[in-house]
């Protein structure tokens, strides 16, 4: 096994409603999908935010678009209006998240 | 089976003015929608209200209509929108205004208003309705700055009305942005309210679409070296059935791309739970949603369910929140993070001895670790940074003091520093958001139509 970034592997976007943030993240190719299931829990997501996100993860698992929604609460510092981050509206978190290691096979060419 | 075209040209208040025309004369189409209102845009469109009575709509909305409305005449294209805002009745009147000087008399406006529950506050407090903030479950009373704004988010059906009454444009107040494309599916192929898989097949074309160019190739995190010609991005359309089956595309000929990994960023964009996305007209599931690429910018999208919808809408208040000022400085080699690090705690100091207190502040160091903190890799020794600190204030003048400290720092401050733009900095004054849910039962849209034959 090789250690590569989520980024290697997936691709997403994110956006806002408030001060929750969520992150689509689609596998690039469907045999991808269950080393994203695997690895990419919902604590491990939490833990990646660290103090970016002071509420939940919930993970939602769509596997006929081989793709999860994550859904970060308390996530924008008070959300879009009010926040002094510079990313107000949580366009940069799928990216991110992009920087997650993930285990993948040797043999994979990512 | 009768099949129409719907278009989105616009994803947000701000956004490109040009995909308007390049989807009239890209092919053809029955229907246009813009979606000016975020969260965000609902705030702007407060303040602008506050400055001026009259206004409090997308106001650019307005020439843009006048340039286009030759081609939406000659192409029968019907162009619906929500550029309305707060004032959606102002922003009919200023339509059937340039209607008429454009020659065009008999141009029928339809509008969709009575989302504003402002008048309706006390009321509702007497009814006992609260309205509470949906994520926190706080009570209205803590809301800790004077009201500002507050609507209902409407649905679709108020919009097929309008359309079914003759309206050739329709202009709305608060709706959810998706039933911009619900409304006409609703009016062309005579959907009910309580059939649901139809109305969440719209629902989610309308969520595909009310993004404007991000489904289409922009912004596209999974191979966005890829995308042809994003100066000329074809903005995407909806080929749509009357059984509510889609294939999503783009004119011919025009910039962009359209691919299920493409489409799939937007139809995750912005959404909680994928079994149960909830609008006023219907719940929806895409759990079993599926795409299939049909090639040459062809997407086929089938497999989302309708569920009964709640018994609220959504309502979007906002309120007075306290004012922000970003200041920073640029640093460049050597040492330019520690250099920032100590330009920072300079600012902060100062402002300490010159008794300048603020509510909360937040430092990033851009080109370091700014954006992403804690998750950046960062670089250990970079040519240059941008030092930055936010701070949330209680008035403008102290906002001003600090923008004032901040230039000084030039002469009087950690050395090899330059200013990022000319110019003082300005504060901006927050307005805050509060989500909240209403009974259905205490609100009802309106539906007139403006102009017309006399």
């Amino acid at each position: 096994m090789k250690e590569v970034a989520l980024a290697r592997i997936a691709h997403g976007r994110s956006g806002d409603k408030g001060d929750t943030v969520n992150c689509g993240i689609i596998a690039r190719k469907p045999e991808y999908y269950s080393v994203i299931e695997e690895q990419v829990t919902a604590a491990r997501v939490r833990e990646h935010f660290g103090i970016f996100c002071r509420g939940t993860v919930i993970r939602y698992d769509l596997p006929k678009i081989h793709a999860f929604n994550f859904v970060l609460t308390h996530a924008l510092g008070g959300g879009g209006t009010v926040s002094l981050r510079i990313d107000t509206q949580g366009k940069t978190y799928a990216a991110a998240l992009m920087r997650m290691k993930v285990l993948v096979p040797d043999d994979w060419g990512v | 089976m009768k099949t129409i075209r719907i278009g989105g040209a616009l994803g947000f208040w701000g956004d490109r003015t040009d995909a308007l025309m390049d989807l009239l004369r890209g092919g053809p189409l029955d229907y246009i929608i813009m979606d000016y209102l975020a969260e965000i845009t609902m705030s702007i469109l407060q303040k602008q209200r506050q400055k001026n009575p009259g206004m409090g709509y997308a106001h650019d909305f307005v020439p843009l209509v006048r340039e286009s409305l030759p081609l939406l005449r000659k192409n029968r294209v019907r162009l619906i929108a929500d550029a309305g805002g707060l004032n959606p009745l102002g922003c009919a009147e200023a339509l059937v205004n340039v209607a008429r000087d454009a020659g065009c008399p008999g141009m029928k406006i339809g509008v969709v208003y009575g989302d504003d529950l402002m008048p309706h506050l006390e009321s509702f407090a007497g009814m006992g309705i609260d309205l509470r903030h949906f994520e926190t479950g706080a009570s209205r009373k803590e809301i800790p700055g004077p009201i500002l704004s507050a609507n209902a988010y409407f649905g679709a059906f108020p919009i097929a009305e309008a359309l079914d009454r003759g309206a050739d444009i329709v202009v709305t107040g608060r709706v959810n942005d998706a039933a911009l494309v619900l409304g006409p599916m609703i009016h062309e192929f005579g959907w009910r309210p309580e059939q649901y898989d139809l109305l969440a097949r719209g629902t989610m074309t309308g969520h595909l679409l009310e993004c404007g160019g991000q489904a289409s190739g922009g912004n596209f995190n999974g191979g966005w070296q890829g995308v042809p010609d994003l100066a000329n991005l074809g903005f995407p359309i909806g080929e749509v059935g009357e059984d509510g089956s889609l294939v999503m595309t783009i004119h011919p000929g025009q910039g962009g791309l359209m691919t299920p990994a493409v489409l799939k960023e937007q139809l995750l964009y912005e959404i909680g739970d994928p079994a149960a996305y909830i609008v006023a007209d219907v719940v929806s599931d895409i759990t079993q949603l599926e795409m299939e690429d049909l090639g040459n910018n062809r997407v086929r999208v089938r497999g989302v369910r309708g569920h009964p919808p709640t018994a609220t809408y959504k309502v979007s208040m906002s309120y007075e929140g306290g004012y922000q000022i970003s200041v920073g400085l640029v640093y460049t080699w050597p040492d330019c993070v520690a250099k920032a690090k100590a330009g920072a705690d300079l600012v902060l100091k100062r402002l300490e001895k010159l008794g300048i207190r603020y509510r909360d502040h937040l430092v990033s160091i851009l080109g370091y670790d700014g954006v992403h903190g804690t998750m950046s890799f960062k670089v250990e020794d970079p040519d240059e940074v941008y030092m930055r600190i936010a701070f949330l204030t209680d008035d403008s003048q102290t906002a001003d003091r600090i923008s004032r400290e901040i230039v000084t720092h030039v002469l009087c401050g950690i050395p090899a520093a330059c200013p990022l733009e000319a110019g003082r900095p300005s504060p901006h004054k927050q307005v805050a958001y509060w989500p909240s849910l209403i009974p259905k039962s205490v609100v009802s849209p309106c539906v007139d139509i403006k102009g017309g034959p006399a």
